[in-house]
C-alpha cells in the first residue's frame, strides 16, 4: 500500500481524523432529534480509522478491532435488559433526566441512547475491521 | 417421590457419571449408579404392590402451544418402567464390569443414564410434543452409543444407519401426533381414547394412523425397516442387551399399546398393524437361525419377539392385549439375560461364533446356569414364565375371529424357531468338549450376576403368576380401558389344545436345532437376491443422496464469485417473474406519479454511471463510476426527505469504493477477466434482472396493501420516544429488537469474513479456466502502474 503514502494524503489525514472522530460523537448523540445516530456515527469513525491505518500503518489500533464490536453488542444487550430486570418487558424504554450539550442541543439520557451507543460501537468494529483485514491481506500478497 | 424424579435422578446421575468412573474405577461406579435405577424400580413395585391409584404431574412448558410436561404413571406406565429401570440397573452393574479399564467407560456411563431418562420418558410422558422428545432422545443416545467403537467405519456407519432409519420415522410420528391433535384438540395422548369415534370419522385419519405407524414401525424394527436392529450390534453388549432388546426398540410397541385404545377400533389399524408384525415375526425368526454370531443371531430373535408383539397389539381385542403386555415383560427378562451371556461369552473368549464355542460349562458353570434358565424361559418350556407367555399367545391365536389356523401356523413356525434359537444360543455353547475357542481369563461376579439374576427372575416367577397377573398384568390392562379379566395366566391350562401346541413347538423346535446347517444353505442361495434386500435399498438410496447433494452443490456453488452472483440473481428473479405473473391482471403502465426535473436528472446520472462501469477499459474507473451510481440513489433519497438514509448511503458507498479499490487492484485487468461468451450469459442475466426489478417497482406503486404505519410512528416518536427523527428512534426505540439482530448479524459476519480471509491460501486453479490464470499473472504488472488517487 505505498501507494497511499504520498505527503499529500497524511498532511490532510492529520486535520481529517480528529475531525472526523468529535464528528462522529456529535452524529451519535444528535440522532435522536435529527439526521444521524449510531450507524451513521459509527461508519464515520470507522472511516477515520481506516484513513489513519492507510496513512501510517504502524498507528493502526493495536487492538483486534472485533472486541469493539462484542463491547457493543454487551452495551445494546445491557439497554435491552435493563428494564426487564427493572420487571418490565424486554426493550421498553427507561427514561431520565435531560442534558444541554453544546451544539447538539437538549438531549434525554435514557435506554434507547444507549442502545444507539452500542450500535455505534458495534458498526465502528465492524466496518474498520473488514477495510483493515483487507488491507493487510492485499499487503501480504504484495510481499 | 415426586414423579419428575424418575427423569431427573438418571439425568443427575448422568452427570457425577464420569467423575465417579474415574475416581472409583468402572466396577465401583456401576455398582453405584445402579442405586439409582433400583431406587426407582423399588418405589414403583411398592407403588404396584399397594395397587396405587395413576399419579399425574403437570407443568406449564409452551403454554401459548399447549406444551406441558405432563407425566403420567398409571398401571401399563408402571410395568414398563419397572422392566427398564430394572434392567437398567443390571446393566450398569454389568456394563462397569465389562467395560473395565476401557478409556471411554465415562462416556458410556453418562450416555446410557441419559438414555435411561429419555427412555423412562417416552413411557411416563403423556404430553404428545414430550413423547416425541424423549423419543428422539432414545434416538439420538442410541446413535452415540453404537457408534461408541468410533474409531471403527462399521460401526459409524451402523449408528448413522440406525439414526436415518428411526430419526426419519420420529418425523413421521412427529406429524402423525400433531394430526391426532388437529382432530381432537387433545394434546394429551390418555385423553384420546374419549375422541376415539371423532378420530376414526376423520378424513385426517388414515394419514394419521400411517403417520404414527411409520413412527412406531421404524422404531420397534418392523419388516421392512428391521434393517437397522442387526446392525445396531456394532455397540458394546451392555448396550445390545439394554437398549436393542429390552427397552429402546419397544418404545414403538410401548406407544403402538398406549394409542391402541383410541385407534384400534377401526379396521384399517388390524389390516395393517397384525399382518405387518405377523411377517416381521416369521422373517426376523427365519433369517435368526442361520447366524453364526451370538449377537446377531438374538437380535434377529428380538426382530422376532417385536413382530409378535405388534401383532397381539394389532389383533385389537383384550386378551391379545393382555398377552402382549406379558410377552413384552417375559422377553425383557430372558432376552436380557442371554444377551448379557453373550457379551460375557465374548469378553472372555474373545469369539461370539456359535461354530467354534463348546463345553464352556466346564470353565464357567455359573454363567452356563444363567444361559440354560433364560433359554429354558425362551423356548417356552415349563415352569417358566416363557411358557406361561407361548400358551397365552397360541390362546389369542386360535380365538382370532378370522384366519386362526393361518395364524396359528405361522406362529407355530416362529416359535419353533424360536426355541431353535434358544438352544442354539443358550445351551449348544456351554454342552460337548472343550471348543476351538478358549477361555482366556474368568469372567468376574459382575459379569455373571446380572444375567444370572435375570434368568431365575424368570425362571421362579413362572411359579407365581397369580401375583404378576393380579399387580402388574391386570393393572397395565385396566389403565388403558381394557377388561384385565379376559386372560388370566396360570402356569398349568390343563390338557388343551394349546398344551399339544406348546408340546409341538418344543418338537419342532428340537427338529429345527438338529437341521440348523440346512438353512444356512438355504441362505446362501437367497443371498442371489440380495439386491433387493431393505438393507440394498437403503444403501442404494443413501448413496443416491449423496451423489445428488454433490452434483447439486457443485452446480449451485461453482465456488468463483461470479457463479454465486449469477446463480442468487437468477433464482430471485425467476421466483418474482413468477409472482408478477400471478399478479398480472392487475399490472397497469400507466404512472401516477408525475416526473419532475430534478429526479430525471438523477436517473440520467445514474444510469450513465452504470452504463460507464459495463464498459470502462480500467478497473479504477469502473469502480468509480459504480460509486457514481451510489451517489445517485443517495440524491434520490435526499429528494425525498430521507437524510439519514441518504447520510448511510454516502458513507456506505465511500466506504465501498475503499474496500473495492483495497481489493479489485489486485485483480487481473478486467479485459482478462471473463471471455465473451461469459460476458454475454452475464449480460443477459444483468438485462434481466434489471427488468424484473423495474416491473416490481413500477408495481409496488400500484399496490397499497394495508393503511401505512409511518403517520403513526411519527405521530408518536416525539410524545412516546422524546424524539423527533423518527428514523432514529424506530431503528433505537420502536424496532430496537429487529436492530439488535441486524448489529449481531454484523458482528458475525464480520467474524466470519476474517476467518475466511485469514485461512491459508491454497492456490487453486480452477480447470476450466486455465487462460485466466496466466491472464492474472499477466495482471500483475500493470496493477502496480495504475495511478493512485
Amino acid at each position: 500500500m505505498n501507494d497511499f503514502r504520498t505527503s499529500i494524503l497524511p498532511a490532510a489525514a492529520r486535520l481529517v481524523v480528529p475531525v472526523q472522530c468529535v464528528f462522529s460523537i456529535y452524529l451519535l448523540l444528535r440522532g435522536h432529534n435529527l439526521p444521524g445516530g449510531g450507524f451513521i456515527g459509527g461508519l464515520v469513525l470507522a472511516s477515520a480509522l481506516v484513513l489513519r491505518a492507510m496513512v501510517a500503518p504502524s498507528r493502526a489500533p493495536k487492538f483486534d478491532l472485533i472486541v469493539l464490536s462484542g463491547i457493543g453488542l454487551l452495551v445494546a444487550l445491557a439497554s435491552a435488559a435493563m428494564p426487564w430486570l427493572g420487571g418490565g418487558t424486554f426493550f421498553t424504554g427507561l427514561w431520565g433526566g435531560q442534558i444541554w450539550l453544546p451544539t447538539v442541543g437538549k438531549i434525554k439520557l435514557g435506554t434507547p441512547l444507549l442502545f444507539d451507543i452500542g450500535v455505534f460501537l458495534v458498526v465502528t468494529g465492524v466496518a474498520a475491521k473488514l477495510l483493515l483485514v483487507l488491507m493487510s491481506q492485499t499487503d501480504e500478497s504484495d510481499a | 417421590m415426586p414423579l419428575y424424579w424418575i427423569i431427573a435422578a438418571p439425568l443427575l446421575a448422568a452427570f457425577a457419571a464420569p467423575h465417579l468412573v474415574r475416581s472409583a474405577g468402572s466396577r465401583a461406579a456401576g455398582v453405584a449408579l445402579s442405586a439409582v435405577p433400583f431406587a426407582i424400580a423399588g418405589w414403583l413395585l411398592s407403588e404396584a404392590a399397594a395397587g396405587a391409584a395413576a399419579r399425574v404431574a403437570s407443568h406449564d412448558w409452551i403454554p401459548s402451544l399447549g406444551v406441558q410436561l405432563t407425566l403420567l404413571v398409571g398401571g401399563f406406565e408402571r410395568l414398563f418402567l419397572l422392566l427398564v429401570s430394572f434392567i437398567g440397573g443390571l446393566v450398569l452393574i454389568y456394563g462397569g464390569a465389562y467395560l473395565d479399564g476401557d478409556s471411554k467407560a465415562p462416556r458410556f456411563f453418562s450416555i446410557v443414564l441419559v438414555f435411561m431418562a429419555a427412555m423412562l420418558g417416552v413411557i411416563a410422558a403423556d404430553d404428545m410434543i414430550l413423547t416425541f422428545v424423549f423419543w428422539e432422545l432414545t434416538s439420538l443416545t442410541s446413535f452415540l452409543l453404537v457408534g461408541y467403537k468410533f474409531q471403527d467405519a462399521g460401526a459409524r456407519k451402523a449408528a448413522l444407519q440406525a439414526l436415518l432409519v428411526t430419526g426419519a420415522g420420529g418425523l413421521a410420528l412427529l406429524a402423525g401426533l400433531i394430526l391426532l391433535t388437529q382432530i381432537t384438540g387433545e394434546t394429551r395422548i390418555s385423553a384420546l381414547a374419549a375422541h376415539s369415534e371423532t378420530i376414526a370419522s376423520s378424513p385426517l385419519f388414515v394419514p394419521a394412523l400411517l403417520l404414527v405407524l411409520a413412527g412406531v414401525f421404524t422404531k420397534s424394527a418392523q419388516v421392512p425397516f428391521h434393517f437397522w436392529l442387526p446392525g445396531a450390534m456394532a455397540a458394546p453388549t451392555p448396550v445390545s442387551a439394554y437398549l436393542h432388546s429390552a427397552t429402546m426398540v419397544k418404545a414403538g410397541v410401548i406407544l403402538l399399546a398406549k394409542l391402541h385404545p383410541a385407534m384400534s377400533a377401526t379396521p384399517l389399524w388390524g389390516f395393517i398393524v397384525a399382518p405387518v408384525g405377523a411377517l416381521t415375526m416369521i422373517t426376523g425368526a427365519l433369517v435368526a437361525v442361520y447366524q453364526t454370531d451370538l449377537k446377531r443371531l438374538l437380535a434377529y430373535s428380538t426382530v422376532s419377539v417385536l413382530g409378535a408383539l405388534v401383532m397381539l397389539l394389532g389383533f385389537g381385542d383384550a386378551f391379545s392385549f393382555k398377552t402382549a403386555m406379558f410377552l413384552a415383560l417375559v422377553h425383557g427378562f430372558y432376552k436380557g439375560s442371554l444377551f448379557m451371556v453373550a457379551g460375557t461369552v465374548d469378553h472372555s473368549t474373545g469369539t461370539r461364533d456359535v461354530r467354534s464355542l463348546s463345553g464352556l460349562r466346564l470353565r464357567m458353570p455359573w454363567l452356563a446356569l444363567a444361559a440354560g434358565a433364560a433359554a429354558l424361559s425362551m423356548s417356552g418350556a415349563p415352569p417358566t414364565l416363557g411358557f406361561i407367555s407361548k400358551e397365552l399367545i397360541y390362546e389369542a391365536k386360535l380365538s382370532l375371529p378370522i384366519a386362526h389356523h393361518l395364524v396359528t401356523a405361522i406362529g407355530v413356525l416362529a416359535n419353533s424357531l424360536t426355541v431353535a434359537i434358544a438352544l442354539i444360543v443358550g445351551i449348544r455353547p456351554f454342552l460337548g468338549d472343550h471348543g476351538t475357542a478358549k477361555v482366556r481369563h474368568h469372567p468376574g461376579w459382575g459379569l455373571v450376576l446380572p444375567p444370572a439374576l435375570l434368568a431365575f427372575l424368570g425362571l421362579t416367577l413362572g411359579l407365581f403368576p397369580g401375583w404378576l397377573d393380579a399387580h402388574l398384568i391386570s393393572p397395565a390392562a385396566s389403565s388403558l380401558d381394557i377388561d384385565p379379566n379376559q386372560a388370566k395366566l396360570y402356569l398349568w391350562h390343563g390338557f388343551t389344545p394349546v398344551l399339544a401346541l406348546s408340546v409341538a413347538t418344543l418338537a419342532a423346535g428340537f427338529f429345527f436345532f438338529k437341521i440348523r446347517r440346512k438353512f444356512e444353505m438355504a441362505a446362501h442361495a437367497m443371498d442371489k437376491i440380495h439386491f433387493i434386500t431393505p438393507t440394498a435399498l437403503y444403501l442404494t438410496g443413501l448413496d443416491g443422496l449423496m451423489k445428488c447433494a454433490a452434483f447439486l452443490t457443485g452446480w449451485i456453488q461453482g465456488g468463483q464469485l461470479r457463479i454465486y452472483v449469477r446463480v442468487t440473481l437468477g433464482a430471485a428473479s425467476l421466483l418474482v417473474l413468477y409472482a408478477l405473473y400471478q399478479a398480472l391482471g392487475e399490472f397497469s403502465l400507466s404512472s401516477q406519479v408525475p416526473l419532475k426535473f430534478f429526479e430525471t436528472m438523477v436517473v440520467i446520472l445514474m444510469s450513465v454511471s452504470a452504463i460507464a462501469a459495463v464498459l470502462a477499459k480500467s478497473r479504477l474507473a469502473a469502480i468509480l463510476c459504480l460509486g457514481g451510481v451510489g451517489y445517485s440513489v443517495a440524491l434520490v433519497f435526499a429528494a425525498y426527505g430521507a437524510p439519514d438514509l441518504a447520510i448511510t448511503q454516502l458513507l456506505v458507498e465511500t466506504l465501498t469504493v475503499v474496500l473495492f479499490s483495497f481489493v479489485i487492484l489486485k485483480l487481473p485487468q478486467i479485459r482478462n477477466i471473463s471471455r465473451g461468451h461469459t460476458r454475454r450469459w452475464d449480460a443477459l442475466i444483468a438485462i434481466f434482472t434489471g427488468l424484473i426489478m423495474t416491473a416490481v417497482v413500477w408495481k409496488a406503486v400500484h399496490v397499497q396493501m394495508a393503511e401505512p404505519i409511518s403517520p403513526g410512528l411519527v405521530e408518536r416518536s416525539a410524545t412516546e420516544a422524546y424524539g423527533r427523527n423518527v428514523v432514529n428512534v424506530i431503528l433505537v426505540d420502536f424496532r430496537a429488537l429487529d436492530t439488535m439482530g441486524e448489529i449481531l448479524v454484523l458482528a458475525l459476519g464480520c467474524l466470519g469474513v476474517t476467518a475466511l480471509l485469514f485461512r491459508k491460501r491454497r492456490p487453486h486453479v480452477p480447470h476450466d479456466r486455465r487462460g485466466e490464470h496466466e491472464a492474472a499473472t499477466m495482471g500483475e504488472t500493470p496493477a502496480a502502474s495504475e495511478p493512485a488517487p
